[in-house]
């Protein structure tokens, strides 16, 4: 069952119940107030009519009288003393039954207003067939034995109250009826939103993250729906991110194939040709430095992968204030020979400054970035490694890299120039090292670089 | 008989120089470039080829871009290349080339191939002389100073398949495969008893070497 259902059936049932039990409750209090007033104007009738019978010499005579003015068709007089003696009977009721009812004081509750002195005033209820009747009954003290009674007929209090209630039945049930209307239409409005959280909901499921739910509410629905946006938000940037990195892995798994597909087929083609042709001394010689160099292609590319995958997957790395000059130092020993092979001079610029880094990754991070340096410079040229405040340059005045290129050169594998790179031994994992380094260390790695002019690689520390 | 001269345009250099090996080997002629564009110069000066083997995929000029410029000069192509998408070799073969080749690959294949695209621009001499003898693929026949030798269809084909790829040594089943082709269920045997004719009846006993655990090889 639906929740606006459920809601709709216990908010019928909640007011329906309400106005039943108020029903019954103003039902029952009118019953006894009429029944109240009954009892009140018979006695009260039956007190006036008494109490002046005192004041009569003769009054059997005045009762007489009295009953028959009165044409009372329910008033009823005896003398009991000496005999029973019937003065006036309008009524097919005896003294025996008239005397056999339940009397209950009148005096003792509320309902005796008036003190009567000489005598005392009782009242009882009596049903004949559909009818029911109060009769009071009043007893002289004074005068002799006289015993009046007064029949009401009170059958129209019942009738009176059956149709009151049908009366406020239907009006009760109008009530629920025109109030689950508007509840009805209420839920429908409270739910509306609900309804497009979960089509929303279900389009996620379905793998539509980029739709949001626009809610005007403030309220807690409405507090829903913002934390729903909240959370797809959050599910859109998450698979996003989960999407770039698989397509990164499978681009970078495409380009290690390549990469070992080519070596793989030389070094496979070259030892099939020593084995089965017969080749002359120096096309052997040829053929295996082949195999030798392509192997050492392999091993290079391999250590490179090694690294680029062990810096990745590691958790955290040790930082460690290291100064520039270190950095420096360091980068410029190991690069000393090919900076000489290539006639290139180092220079470094520091000032002491130092940085909280990883000393051994930061190391590998100039390396690279220098023996990039190195493969885009011409003889003779200059490399600057410069820091400043939290800036680790490193300046070429090579060839520099074309503004389409900037973004590419970070992918793994990619090579500017292709023929060059792998002359001079790169495998195209430099870049890709350095940045992964470098978001370990939330350093962010700025290129400017003009063709034919030079290149400025900028390690920039948050 | 004059050599057949191939271009060959790639950018790995190790590859290259393999193809330019293998070739040799087989008494062809070659001539390598590493650069598109370099290749595309050099043949405005330099274009007797007989065949081009090209990579799509090159430094300065792609391999479609020079197909246009090689066909020019009326010389047969073959790509030898890693796009093995079916719109590229479409491209490829619509634009003229005669086979498309999806490295990685393997060298006797495109032995096979180079021969049989020679083959049918004429351009491979359908006489080929070997260790003194001279086969005549077209006429069917051998011969030794002029005099000529009766050989038995499988044993003339075998010939050939080793005459043609002088100097390399091929394996039993390859031997198998491509003289009695695929369907044939032989066993490698069969091989070597018609290796034994060969040298019988040719008296190439010292020419024909068995190369141990890979098959024979044909030496001049």
């Amino acid at each position: 069952m639906k929740l606006r259902s459920k809601i709709l059936c216990i908010a019928i049932a909640v007011i329906l119940a309400a106005l039943l039990v108020g029903d019954v409750i103003i039902g029952a209090f009118w019953y006894n107030t009429m029944r109240r007033e009954a009892l009140l104007t018979s006695t009260q009738e039956m007190y006036y009519t008494v109490s002046s019978i005192n004041e009569h010499k003769d009054s059997r005579e005045w009762l007489n009288l009295y009953y028959k003015r009165a044409k009372d068709d329910y008033s009823i007089c005896y003398k009991v003393s000496p005999e029973i003696d019937e003065i006036y009977n309008h009524t097919s009721l005896d003294f025996e039954k008239l005397m056999s009812f339940d009397y209950e004081d009148a005096s003792k509750n509320d309902y005796a207003v008036h003190t009567v002195a000489n005598g005392r005033l009782s009242y009882a209820y009596m049903k004949d067939g559909n009818r029911s009747y109060l009769v009071s009954r009043f007893e002289f003290v004074s005068t002799g034995g006289i015993i009046c009674f007064k029949l009401t007929d009170i059958s129209y209090i019942k009738s009176d109250m059956i149709k009151r209630i049908s009366f406020m039945l239907i009006v009760s049930i109008s009530i629920t009826f025109l109030s689950s209307l508007i509840i009805n239409l209420i839920i429908k409005k409270v739910f509306k939103p609900l309804d497009k959280l979960n089509a929303q909901a279900k389009q996620m499921a379905d793998g539509v993250y980029d739709k949001r739910i626009i809610v005007d509410t403030k309220d807690e629905i409405g507090q829903l729906a913002e934390n729903f946006n909240l959370m797809a938000d959050a599910v859109e940037t998450r698979t996003e991110s989960l999407k770039k990195s698989e397509q990164d892995k499978t681009l970078m798994m495409g380009n290690l194939t390549h990469e070992l597909r080519t070596p793989m087929t030389a070094i496979s083609g070259y030892s099939e040709l020593l084995l089965t042709a017969k080749l002359s001394e120096e096309d052997r010689e040829e053929a295996l430095m082949y195999i030798n160099s392509e192997c050492k292609r392999l091993e290079k590319l391999s250590t490179k992968m090694v690294k680029l995958l062990s810096v990745d997957n590691e958790a955290d790395i040790s930082l460690s204030k290291v100064s520039a000059k270190d950095l420096f130092d360091i980068t410029g020993k190991a690069m000393a020979s090919k900076l000489n092979e290539a006639d290139i001079e180092l220079e470094a610029c520091q000032n002491g400054e130092s940085f909280m880094v990883d000393f051994d990754l930061m190391t590998e991070v100039l390396i690279n970035l220098t023996d990039n340096a190195i493969k885009a410079s011409p003889k003779g040229s200059k490399i600057i490694l410069r820091a400043a405040d939290n800036r680790i340059e490193v300046e070429d005045f090579g060839k520099g890299i074309p503004a389409e290129e900037r973004e590419k050169i970070l992918e793994p594998f990619y090579m500017v120039d292709k023929s060059r790179s792998r002359k001079s031994g790169g495998a195209g994992l430099g870049l890709a090292l350095v940045t992964t380094i470098l978001k370990k260390h939330s350093c962010v790695l700025d290129i400017e670089s003009e063709v034919g002019k030079g290149t400025r690689m900028i390690l920039q520390f948050v | 008989m004059s050599k057949a001269r191939i271009l060959i345009v790639e950018d790995e250099e190790a590859i290259a120089n393999m193809i330019a090996m293998n070739l040799k080997v087989s008494d062809y002629d070659t001539r390598i470039y590493n650069d598109g564009k370099e290749a595309a110069e050099g043949i405005y000066s330099d274009h007797a080829f007989d065949l081009a083997v090209l990579d799509v995929m090159l430094p300065g000029l792609d391999g479609f871009a020079l197909l246009d410029i090689v066909k020019k000069y009326n010389i047969p192509v073959i790509f030898l290349t890693a796009k093995d998408d079916i719109a590229s070799k479409v491209l490829g073969l619509k634009g003229g080339a005669e086979d498309y080749i999806v490295k990685p690959f393997e060298m006797l294949e495109l032995m096979v191939r180079i021969e049989k695209v020679l083959e049918r621009f004429q351009k491979n001499n359908h006489i080929i002389s070997v260790a003194g003898l001279e086969i005549d693929k077209e006429k069917h026949t051998v011969s030794r100073n002029g005099k000529a030798i009766e050989l038995k269809p499988m044993e003339f084909e075998l010939l050939c398949v080793l005459a043609q790829n002088k100097n390399v040594a091929i394996s039993r089943e390859k031997l198998l495969s491509m003289v009695w082709g695929t369907d044939f269920y032989g066993e490698t045997r069969t091989v070597d008893v018609h290796i034994g004719q060969l040298r019988k009846k040719l008296d190439l006993h010292d020419n024909i070497k068995t190369v141990s655990k890979l098959g024979y090889r044909l030496e001049e």
